[in-house]
């Protein structure tokens, strides 16, 4: 038989698996039929189906309060798992998917026999993919974003230590997880003698419950640095909407959501997510949002926690969105390969790519339509104090930005269902049906 | 060729004795190994402590004659910690 069955049979006879599915920690599973992979299925000791994620995210996509939630996930499954002498074989943080904002562990096989004595193996990594990138956003107030998604393997105990300010060796965790690990790793780098020692140690089960009860500990009281409020933060009351505005705003897209009833539906430049929230209430059943601040992504993401939604918020800079990575480029999809929904909504948000970013209007209008059959883009015109400002400072090369233009470039690519003219400075919405 | 075929028996039981069931599915890394068998010691050291701390207040609170609910409660503490090692 196997070692992976093995382990299998035992992981599944000591009850861990139901337990875990039933407490929501643990993605569900079925035997199913091998005939089902087709020849790829012949080798196969079994074939095992899970309930579909409803998007696919990566942790450089995610937000700190996201990261957090995974990690203390991940603490939390392997404490469980040890008390039926079960472990795991890693401790990666793409083994975490999000339904919702509740974080889910996807990858059942690594769940493994516990051998007394044996070290976590994960541990490392762990501190790699989840601690050291928890403290980049708490101790300096960066977001691990872009570090993550040049470095898929996360942020070594070496490099964050070279970063975090000398006062942080004060904290007992991270003078021992950071400081302490990067300095025995690097002293032992070059030698047998430490790599045979350490072979030969073991690590009392309950030595292991207190690393990972400590962790948990310490990881449950990280905050991202307090700084001045992140920029969209504030738009939800420094925008140029006045509140009658913003009504007929959200009426029309609530009227888009209940006809169009998608299954997924994006927001894209979802801000601290309120029209994700009113497109679930108006018949969504799942919505991810995509921004690129960090401080309102944490807000939509608490918000989702809190009210227990449907809503998963994602960073993303749309003039850069993840690409296909890792081995040969097709270890994590980019987001164009994932972005499939059924509706999709892009408010406030042509202007800032097609001005802010010099970007072709016809190319923006592409991106957003390819995304969904159906959606809701805003046109927001010069006369828009929003773009006023964009404006203020540069020159505008931008002699075809305008709704006509817009409305041609749309034709092209579908047909206008409504459109509504939603504020004073003429912003506009229009409702689309891909051609 | 039976020489070989017993050596090659050999050799695969060898094989078998030396394999212990380590997974070394990812590299766990020394400087993690080593920093865990600290923070385990460490963990370890405070336990002991408490309990003997607690063994000590309980000494002096017989002493003066206090009720021995809570000594009993301390030394059931540390047992379950260490009979949770034991079993494994």
């Amino acid at each position: 038989m196997p070692v992976a069955m093995e382990d299998f049979d035992y992981v599944r006879s000591s009850g861990l698996v139901d337990d875990l599915v039933a407490a929501g920690l643990l993605i569900g599973e079925s035997r199913a039929d091998k005939a089902l992979l087709g020849e790829k299925g012949a080798d196969a000791a079994l074939v095992l189906e899970h309930p579909r994620v409803p998007f696919v995210s990566y942790p450089y996509e995610w937000s700190f309060a996201a990261l957090k939630a995974a990690a203390l996930l991940h603490l939390e499954l392997h404490q469980e798992a040890l008390r039926k002498n079960v472990t795991l074989t890693d401790a990666s943080a793409y083994n975490v998917q999000f339904q919702g904002a509740s974080p889910l562990f996807i990858d059942s096989l690594s769940l493994r026999r516990y051998e007394d004595g044996e070290f976590w193996a994960g541990h490392r990594q762990f501190c790699e993919q989840f601690v050291n990138p928890l403290l980049l956003g708490s101790v300096t107030g960066v977001s691990h974003n872009a570090w993550f998604r040049g470095a898929l393997e996360g942020i070594s105990a070496n490099d964050i230590s070279k970063i975090l300010p000398w006062r942080s060796r004060l904290s007992w965790n991270t003078l021992t997880h950071v400081f302490m690990q990067s300095r025995l790793q690097s002293s032992s780098n070059h030698s047998d003698a430490a790599v045979e020692r350490a072979k030969s140690r073991k690590l009392p089960k309950i030595g292991f419950e207190q690393i990972l009860y400590g962790l948990h500990r310490w990881i449950s009281k990280l905050e991202p640095k307090k700084g001045d409020a992140t920029v969209w933060q504030d738009y939800a009351r420094d925008n140029s909407y006045v509140d009658e505005e913003v009504s007929k705003k959200r009426a029309f897209i609530a009227d888009f959501v209940s006809a169009a009833s998608p299954n997924l539906l994006f927001d894209i430049g979802c801000n601290t997510g309120d029209y994700s929230v009113l497109a679930l209430e108006s018949g969504a059943r799942y919505a991810v949002g995509f921004d690129f601040d960090p401080g309102a992504l944490d807000h939509a993401f608490r918000r989702a926690r809190r009210d227990e939604l449907n809503f998963l918020s994602l960073h993303l800079d749309a003039a850069n969105p993840s690409p296909s990575q890792g081995w040969m480029q097709q270890e994590r999809q980019g987001f164009a390969e994932r972005a499939n929904g059924d509706a999709v909504i892009a408010l406030a948000v042509v202007h800032h790519l097609a001005i802010t970013k010099n970007l072709p209007l016809h190319q923006v209008i592409d991106w957003i339509i390819d995304m969904a059959p159906q959606g809701v883009i805003e046109f927001v015109p010069k006369s828009d104090p929003m773009v006023q400002r964009l404006l203020n400072l540069r020159e505008d090369i931008f002699a075809n930005y305008d709704e006509d233009s817009f409305r041609s470039i749309m034709a092209t690519r579908a047909r206008i269902i409504k459109s509504s003219v939603v504020s004073s400075g003429g912003r506009t919405l229009f409702w689309y049906e891909r051609l | 060729m039976a020489i070989q075929k017993r050596n090659r028996y050999i050799a695969a039981l060898v094989g078998v004795a030396l394999t212990s069931p380590s997974y070394a599915y990812l590299d766990p890394g020394t400087g993690s190994i080593i920093l865990q068998s600290i923070l385990a010691s460490i963990a370890v050291a405070m336990g002991l402590l408490r309990f003997y701390w607690h063994q000590f207040k309980a000494f002096f609170a017989n002493l003066v004659g206090s009720s021995p609910e809570g000594q009993r409660d301390h030394a059931k503490e540390f047992e379950t910690d260490s009979d949770t090692n034991n079993e494994s």
